[in-house]
């Protein structure tokens, strides 16, 4: 008898090697900056070079007379042909405020770097040249740079017609949490901040648009995230149908959520191309990805707690500083920030305000972790604190108050209502991993010895696959899975792959599904035209939803072959079983035939071996998990995620009081996400997140002049970590598989951001107790350090 | 990449360069190694310079004389690290060369000609040759002259060069021995330019100590009697001094406050490691008092 457990398991929960990995390494694969040919034309941009002004006058004519310039478009002359761009999460669905969604300034400039003109030309060089000769007078007006200030009543106010900086207040509200801490033994009151970072795409983003003779057909290459986002919304700038727009999308070199939609260049670049007649191709540099912000938040909290450390009231008021917020989904992460308070602990009483206020900065775009980090990073501060205040260990604060595993599932002040988990056993595994005990021992002798270790933790809750009602953030998507006559696999799927090897394990679970040979197994995604409509990759779904449709439609094809395979090995129809490509004789595994053998028969026997089957040799299925909720609860709270991934990291750190300067010694990341389809991949990806909440916390920072011209232009100035910088990343897997979800799995992908900000944050704390240093804000430049020792010891 | 509109020279001998630059109106790039000029020129559009391109005028030698050695002034970092003679008569350059920011591309294509004309503050060979009290040979039109490492570097990415003159080679005296030498690097990250260097080198009595990049240009520190014998306090009044007298240097990631809290510190640890012992007592405490 053949196993059925056991064949189901022949690639799933393995590390396949990512389908496209030679064709990486070997260079052979193709991405839109590969795409140029001699036809096609170059778009460069001319920037604002202010903060905020009013635009007078621009003189085109030195740029159109340089040789090889076909094209200058103004704000004036796109606004004639353009309207505005859609936003993907709409600020007025979510109770905010719009503002109009320009491709190119329209009358005033709004932060240091928006498109305000564009030119194309024959290459990038003349592109660029013509734009250094672009003659544009501004008028310069007061600008406001950080949140607070844009708060008060006199602040200049950054998009016409709204009366004050804010593009969404928002009050999530449980329980009585001002009498809680009233009532409570302990109060902790404190004012913590993330600073500006952003992501760092290997890849910077890229387009190349072309249009046909009549200028009503669109085709997009574009290094994006979400091709039918993308077409909606330039559909709906220029006033286009979305079915006249192509959009395809190859090879993707690294996104984290910058490479959602809603650029103005996006916009700009098709009414260029539609404009010129020409193919138009836009390639960010270095420089133009530092503009996108992200993260930048600062909370004032107040927590009541007893004498166990146990938190009994939790009230927090947010002022997330987004900048000049665009259409991009980016202005909505601080929303998530609120919304995940209080984490993985367990209260109920809890008040969150958010205020996010624009300004007059470049506007923040989606970042891995979406907001969450921020969220993470305040409820590990204040683990630390509480700890601190009670001379307790910080694991056993924690302890305390995660939610325990016999209590999933579990819904959370903030209505979210996670699936399930075992904190609890996520500690057991890091400790162990670290040897958190005996570190301790190894700490105090160290310090007799005048060195400062530490270490530091961080729990993070990441919820994962999130819908958005009434927006393009889909919590579903949908898969085609289609028998080849060679024998072959196609999968056909909306959800598209950042980089980081999604169609891999898409190809594990639709080989395991369907019973063939993974190598057998052909994933398409990215084109518009060929794939089911579908939302892309944002919130970690990739495998959520993507792999749950493959699945499905997997498995319609795999019972027809089945079926029809038994029927050509003359046994009853459930005793044959697709294995490895073939139909196999389930009492005599040497009796079997090859798939391409049963497909055959069911082209050319439809009315015989095949009779009363449908022989349709495809299956296109959308895959909808369990608990998400828009229906309000009776408190008006909805459910947007399905999973709730989570980890626990931690790292242990020497610091040097005479510089400040930190020596990583070791990381830990503990982690679930549920069912792993792919163990590799999901440790490359852990381990990226790791990188960027470390580099965050500690060496990446956007900071502006006073003047408002950004700082940071490359990556002498952009520390962003390098391989030497970071110690093995050691990555301890827990799976609680999620009830809710058709494979058992949770997203993966955006956890380890937010715990590993914490983790070190709270390590080169923990190392610099001596001196009675407390980190509230970051980033830990060495600097800031030593001042805090000064502080800690002038206390 | 504007490269196409950059005018391109490479002259095959010494004479027709210096010439050339001599006619040029201070418009012309000499490029050794290329690791600024060409990541410069990337990211300015339009930029329509003239490069000349230094590869065949044979600078890239490395000699021994009487009493020098010799580098020319396109030796690149890698062969710093795989010479012999500059192991055995300048081992401060190898221990330098060990630490450049930028992997093996930058250790392949750097100079240390390039790196020393360009002057960049936040750079590592400066300090270097003003410890090694390496002397800079230039060619002019009007001639050669020999700069004294300490009046090469006058500022922040500012030299003793007068328009049209070439750097050739940089001696490294070699009639006394180096007994001890030591370097030490202060970066916020591996990608990090230096933030606070100190060089040290003794030969026979004299020692000499060369802060860089917490300053403009590199200075040395006047150290009162031996090194051995200094205490903390005194170097960190002698460093501190300096930074006085300069100015200390600030720049995008790091202030010069910062640079003043901890170049005391560095320049110890160079100390520390030439004389391969650790010296008390130490100069910090931990009264910075930012």
């Amino acid at each position: 008898m053949l196993d059925d457990a056991a064949d189901v398991l022949a690639n799933i929960g393995r590390s396949r090697h990512k389908l496209d990995g030679w064709e990486l390494v070997e260079g052979r694969a193709t991405f839109v900056a590969d795409l140029v040919r001699p036809e096609v034309h170059h778009l460069a941009l001319v920037r604002s070079p202010h903060p905020r002004a009013r635009i007078l006058e621009y003189r085109t004519g030195p740029a159109l007379a340089l040789d090889g310039v076909v094209l200058v478009m103004t704000g004036p002359d796109a606004a004639r042909e353009a309207g505005t761009i859609p936003y993907f999460i709409d600020p007025e669905a979510r109770g905010g405020r719009r503002a109009d969604q320009r491709c190119l300034a329209l009358g005033t400039a709004r932060y240091v770097g928006e498109p305000v003109a564009a030119v194309v030309a024959t290459d990038r060089s003349t592109a660029d040249r013509a734009a250094a000769l672009m003659e544009i007078d501004y008028e310069p007006l007061p600008a406001v740079l950080d949140a607070e200030t844009a708060l008060a009543a006199d602040a200049p106010v950054v998009f016409d017609g709204w009366d004050d900086n804010v593009i969404l207040a928002r009050q999530v509200r449980n329980g009585d949490p001002e009498a809680a801490i009233a009532a409570a033994p302990h109060v902790l009151e404190e004012r913590i901040s993330i600073h500006r970072f952003t992501t760092v795409p290997i890849e910077p983003r890229g387009y190349l648009v072309e249009c046909d003779v009549a200028g009503e057909r669109l085709t997009i290459h574009a290094s994006c995230q979400n091709p039918n986002a993308m077409r909606w919304q330039i559909a709906g700038a220029l006033g286009m149908d979305e079915d006249d727009i192509h959009v395809i999308t190859q090879k993707v070199g690294g996104s984290f959520g910058l490479k959602m939609q809603g650029h103005a260049e996006e916009t700009l670049i098709a009414l260029c191309a539609r404009r010129a007649g020409v193919p138009v191709m836009w390639l960010e540099t270095r420089e133009e990805t530092f503009l996108a912000g992200a993260r930048e938040q600062i909370h004032d909290v107040r927590v009541g707690f007893d004498d166990g450390g146990r938190l009994l009231g939790l009230v927090d008021h947010i002022v997330a500083d987004v900048g000049a917020a665009s259409a991009q989904p980016g202005w909505a992460m601080a929303n998530n920030s609120a919304q995940t308070i209080p984490t993985g602990y367990d209260l109920q009483d809890v008040s969150v305000h958010l205020q996010t206020v624009v300004t007059n900065k470049s506007p923040w775009n989606a970042a891995r972790g979406f907001g969450k980090e921020g969220a993470n990073f305040l409820m590990e501060r204040v683990m630390d604190h509480i700890a601190g205040q009670l001379g307790l260990d910080p694991l056993d604060v924690r302890r305390i108050n995660l939610i325990a595993a016999d209590r999933f599932p579990y819904r959370t002040a903030s209505g979210l209502n996670i699936d399930s988990g075992d904190y609890h056993g996520l500690i057991d595994l890091l400790t162990a991993e670290v040897g958190y005990d005996v570190f301790r021992t190894e700490q105090q002798a160290a310090r007799a010895a005048g060195r400062y270790l530490g270490i530091g933790l961080g729990f993070e809750l990441t919820p994962e696959s999130a819908d958005g009602p009434g927006t393009l953030v889909g919590g579903y998507d949908t898969t085609t899975v289609r028998l080849r006559p060679s024998g072959r696999v196609q999968v056909l799927t909306g959800v598209t792959a950042p980089g980081g090897g999604n169609e891999t394990g898409i190809a594990q679970v639709v080989a395991d599904e369907i019973g063939a040979r993974f190598e057998d197994v052909d994933v398409v995604q990215g084109d518009t035209e060929r794939c089911p409509y579908g939302f892309g990759n944002f919130s970690g779904r990739g495998m959520l939803v993507g792999g749950g449709s493959a699945a499905l439609a997997a498995r319609d094809l795999r019972a027809k072959l089945e079926l029809v395979g038994a029927r050509m090995l003359g046994i009853p129809g459930d005793g044959a079983r697709a294995v490895e490509g073939h139909v196999v004789d389930r009492r005599n595994g040497s009796r079997s035939v090859a798939f391409r053998d049963v497909i055959h028969a069911v082209v050319t026997r439809a009315f015989e071996v095949a009779d009363d089957i449908e022989p349709t040799l495809e299956s296109t299925r959308s895959y909808k998990p369990d608990n998400i909720d828009h229906h309000p609860d009776e408190k008006g709270r909805l459910q947007p995620y399905p999973t709730y991934s989570n980890g626990i990291c931690a790292v242990v750190v020497e610091v040097d009081p005479q510089t400040g300067l930190i020596d990583l010694r070791s990381v830990v990341l503990s982690h679930d996400c549920g069912v792993l389809i792919n163990p590799a991949l999901v440790e490359g990806q852990a381990r990226g997140a790791v990188a960027m909440g470390l580099g965050g916390a500690w060496t990446e920072d956007l900071p502006f002049r006073p003047d408002g011209q950004p700082i940071v232009d490359r990556f002498k100035t952009y520390l962003l970590l390098r391989a030497e910088d970071l110690p093995p990343i050691r990555i301890v897997h827990q799976v609680t598989p999620s009830p809710f979800t058709l494979l058992g799995t949770k997203g993966a992908g955006e956890a380890g951001v937010g715990s590993a900000m914490s983790a070190l944050t709270s390590a080169v704390e923990d190392a610099l107790a001596p001196f009675g240093v407390r980190i509230q804000e970051l980033p830990l430049h060495p600097s800031r350090i030593l001042q805090l020792i000064g502080q800690g010891e002038a206390a | 990449m504007n490269h196409r509109d950059a005018s391109y020279l490479s002259p095959t001998d010494l004479t027709t360069a210096v010439d050339v630059l001599g006619r040029g109106s201070g418009d012309i790039d000499p490029v050794a190694g290329g690791t600024v000029v060409l990541a410069t020129d990337r990211r300015t559009p339009g930029s329509t310079r003239t490069v000349m391109d230094l590869s065949r005028l044979a600078l890239d030698q490395i000699s021994v004389g009487d009493d020098h050695l010799r580098l020319g002034a396109a030796v690149t970092y890698r062969q710093l690290l795989g010479g012999a003679e500059v192991a055995q008569h300048a081992p401060l350059l190898v221990r330098m060369a060990l630490e450049v920011t930028g992997g093996p591309q930058i250790r392949n294509r750097g100079t240390v000609g390039g790196s020393a004309c360009f002057a960049n503050p936040a750079s590592d060979i400066p300090a270097c040759l003003l410890a090694l009290a390496a002397v800079m040979l230039v060619e002019g039109r009007d001639g050669a002259r020999r700069i004294p490492a300490e009046a090469f570097f006058t500022g922040a990415f500012r030299t003793a060069l007068r328009p049209g003159e070439l750097l050739v080679a940089i001696d490294v005296p070699t009639t006394d021995a180096i007994q001890r030498s030591g370097y030490h690097k202060l970066k916020l990250s591996e990608g990090s330019w230096p933030i606070a260097t100190a060089a040290f080198v003794e030969r026979g009595s004299t020692q000499l100590l060369a802060l860089g990049a917490s300053v403009p240009r590199p200075a040395l520190v006047p150290l009162d009697g031996p090194a051995e014998r200094l205490a903390g306090a005194d170097l960190r009044v002698a460093v501190e001094a300096v930074l006085i007298d300069v100015g200390p240097w600030t720049d995008e990631l790091a202030s010069a406050g910062y640079r003043t809290l901890v170049a005391p510190t560095v320049a110890w640890r160079a100390l520390e490691e030439a004389l391969a012992r650790p010296l008390a007592p130490h100069p910090g405490g931990f009264a910075h008092g930012a």
